[in-house]
């Protein structure tokens, strides 16, 4: 019985929301009352503050447990001041809705919608008429990335006005921003030319004065200077935000992208100049092909020519004739076909075997010095692992996700993740030593869902997204992991 | 007459195979694939029957089910994982990402406090290339010809297909989709995936199979005409 609260608690919680401009002398308050239709004590009534003319509304979410998605709907009463009910009506969640009982005069109408606001996706919205005439409306909107509903009230002007998200955990109305109080800077917004979902997976550049990232299709890659300006987007190719590398001199960016042919992937490797602001292709198209690392100060890229880890090389020189020393590995850490992580020189020889025959990792990566190498391992018992790269010595890091070297190679920063089976509902950034020691939680905010951290080179700040923002932590040079 | 119904059904099934089999098997052997059995491990059971039979188990059943007919096809696949266990949804996407699938499989059922329904559906995100609505089409067409339960009412187009913004469908850079394949906590439906599990399961691989081949030739179509 107590799972089952449980889970109702985390699935199907209850929503009020409520809008109504009819009646101008009512106070600008929305009486927002959640509550739960299996468990009324897990009720609670919110408060928040609205408009010049609003009524009351109760929302139910008529979940089930283990499934938050499956089989629920919205039931709404909107309530006037003065307590009479003047309508019934009931969301569905594919975006139909049937007015139940309205009083006389008024009329609803109910569409699914695709918003072009910057981090959701429209589901519902309900109209109320009067006669003709549009009075008010309601739009719950399933936020994108982190899992949320938002719900938003629009005014007689059109504009809305968010009231409060629902989340999988719980409800928050207006989740609090991280702001420069708690050493954390928003760098940009979601928002970018309408296009849906926000900017995730920030990439510091060597000389730490550029982050390049990518949007939640992985469609694209985008640059912003750090201190917030000059956002712009360097390309839109298909899949090209996902594991895209700065070169050393921080002004080239490598990226994969691919086309479908006969149902099948290609990829290619193309390299952009920033400067010049154009792209080339370095490779033809390829049914598999990894991600590019530079290897040589020469322009030289590696990358995984096939799914046992063999090793192929591109030259840019053409392109990238200023590149300096440094940022650049004699090593490559691939991943075979079996599962298993394998370190080689970055021509492909000298292969040696740093995971568990036992078991089953991949996404390797190499410390910026190429002394260690983390990489992720699936199973029970699974997570983030570091090893020497002669295999001689290994670490388990435990939990944790998206791991990424501190520029010293002596720490990294890394997520740690909740879901349900279906979105991930909440995530918190961490810092741990490569030996496994010294795990201090950099965040705790239940509110946000903090991803993609990466280590800016002067070892100062991380960067990171959350609900489609970019955001830098500070932090001081040696604090974690000592 | 439960059993009249299952062998009615392995019928349609080996129908299927009988009329595709070799087109489907040539066309699908170049195609890699990362298969998901949703959730996993002791707390995230998934939804869980009327009489206690979880979501989880059966996801894994069937997947492995798949994963054996794939790769007798000489198709690679990639599992998110092989036991009860449980795996983070970030470390589900970021294998069928960093392996270059060229297609991924989130399987799940469905569960409702309504024990009296039970239907199929596939669910994409429609923010995503239209390939996505493609497999998942082909595949709920045939869950439906063999399942018999019925097709939930789609909302971008393709009958049984229904877009959702979940981590499985949403992240992955390749073609993706995840069927709900039915109804656990249906009594009945619980009973058949209880009683028949080896069977059963085969059939739902074998359907999930014949789904797959027709998205491998649709999708052909589909890049002639791009």
């Amino acid at each position: 019985m107590n799972r089952c609260i449980q889970r109702l608690t985390v699935a199907g919680v209850i929503l009020s929301v409520f809008c109504f401009p009819t009646q101008a002398e009512n106070a600008g308050v929305v009486r927002v009352h959640f509550s739960n239709s299996l468990d009324p004590d897990l009720s609670e009534i919110v408060d928040t503050y609205y408009g010049s003319s609003i009524v009351r509304a109760h929302l139910v979410i008529d979940s089930i447990p283990g499934n938050w998605f499956s089989g629920y709907h919205l039931d709404y009463e909107l309530v006037s001041e003065d307590s009479s009910v003047v309508a019934l009506g009931r969301f569905h969640p594919r975006g139909t809705w049937d007015m139940i009982r309205a009083t006389e005069g008024l009329a609803g109408a109910g569409r699914r919608e695709e918003s072009t606001t910057p981090v959701s996706v429209g589901y519902w919205n309900l109209w109320l008429k009067d006669g003709a005439e549009s009075r008010g409306y309601i739009k719950a909107e399933r936020v994108r990335q982190d899992g949320s509903y938002m719900f938003a009230l629009a005014d007689t002007s059109g504009q809305w006005h968010e009231a409060l998200r629902a989340y999988h955990g719980g409800i928050n109305k207006h989740p609090p921003p991280p702001t420069d109080a708690q050493g954390i800077r928003k760098l940009t917004g979601a928002d970018w030319e309408g296009l849906p979902g926000g900017f995730i997976a920030p990439v510091w550049s060597f000389d730490g004065e550029t982050i390049a990232m990518t949007r939640t299709d992985w469609a694209g890659i985008w640059i912003i200077n750090s201190d917030g300006s000059g956002l712009e987007r360097l390309t839109a190719d298909r899949s090209s935000g996902y594991r895209f590398a700065w070169s050393p001199d921080s002004r080239h960016i490598a990226y994969r992208t691919e086309r479908m042919r006969k149902g099948k992937r290609y990829f290619t490797i193309k390299v952009i100049d920033l400067d010049e602001k154009t792209e080339r292709q370095i490779t033809d198209f390829r049914r598999f092909l990894g991600t590019p690392r530079w290897v040589g100060a020469d322009g030289t890229l590696g990358f995984e020519t096939d799914r046992t880890g063999s090793i192929g090389q591109a030259h840019a020189a053409d392109l990238v004739g200023a590149l300096v020393d440094g940022g650049v590995s004699d090593l490559m850490a691939v991943t075979s076909d079996d599962m298993q992580v394998w370190i080689s020189s970055n021509d492909g020889k000298d292969r040696v075997r740093v995971s568990e025959p036992n078991e089953r990792c991949f996404d390797p990566i190499l410390s910026p010095d190429g002394m260690r190498v983390c990489y992720a391992c699936l199973g029970s018992t699974g997570g983030i692992e570091v090893s020497t790269t002669d295999g001689t010595t290994r670490h388990s890091l435990g939990r944790g996700t998206n791991a990424r070297w501190a520029p010293d190679g002596s720490r990294l920063v890394f997520e740690i993740t909740e879901d349900d089976g279906h979105n991930i509902t909440g995530s918190d950034l961490y810092v741990i030593g490569a030996d496994g020691r010294g795990k201090t939680r950099l965040t705790n905010t239940p509110e946000l869902i903090e991803r993609w951290p990466v280590w800016a080179p002067d070892d100062r700040q991380i960067a990171f997204s959350a609900q489609g923002s970019i955001f830098v932590l500070n932090t001081e040079p040696g604090a974690y992991g000592e | 007459m439960q059993s009249w119904r299952f062998f009615f059904r392995f019928g349609i099934v080996l129908s299927l195979l009988t009329i595709f089999p070799p087109a489907r098997a040539e066309e699908i052997s170049d195609i890699s694939f990362c298969l998901d059995p949703g959730h996993g491990g002791d707390s995230a059971p998934g939804s869980v029957g009327p009489t206690g039979l979880r979501e989880a188990d059966i996801n894994l059943k069937t997947a492995l089910y798949l994963r054996d007919f794939l790769e007798g096809v000489g198709c690679t696949v990639y599992m998110t994982r092989e036991t009860d266990e449980p795996v983070e949804l970030a470390k589900r996407s970021n294998l069928a990402n960093q392996r270059q699938v060229d297609r991924c499989i989130s399987i799940h059922h469905d569960g409702n406090a309504d024990t009296t329904i039970n239907h199929t559906k596939v669910l994409v995100w429609t923010d995503k290339p239209p390939l996505d609505i493609d497999m998942a089409s082909e595949i709920v067409t045939k869950l439906d010809e063999t399942l018999m339960i019925g097709m939930a009412t789609s909302d971008c187009g393709a009958d049984g297909v229904v877009s959702y913004e979940k981590h499985m469908v949403s992240v992955p850079l390749m073609p993706c989709c995840l069927p709900e394949i039915s109804f656990i906590t249906n009594l009945g439906e619980e009973s058949r995936l209880r009683d028949s599990t080896y069977l059963y399961a085969n059939a739902l691989a074998m359907v999930i199979l014949c789904g797959i081949g027709g998205h491998s030739r649709s999708s052909t179509a589909y890049a002639a005409v791009r």
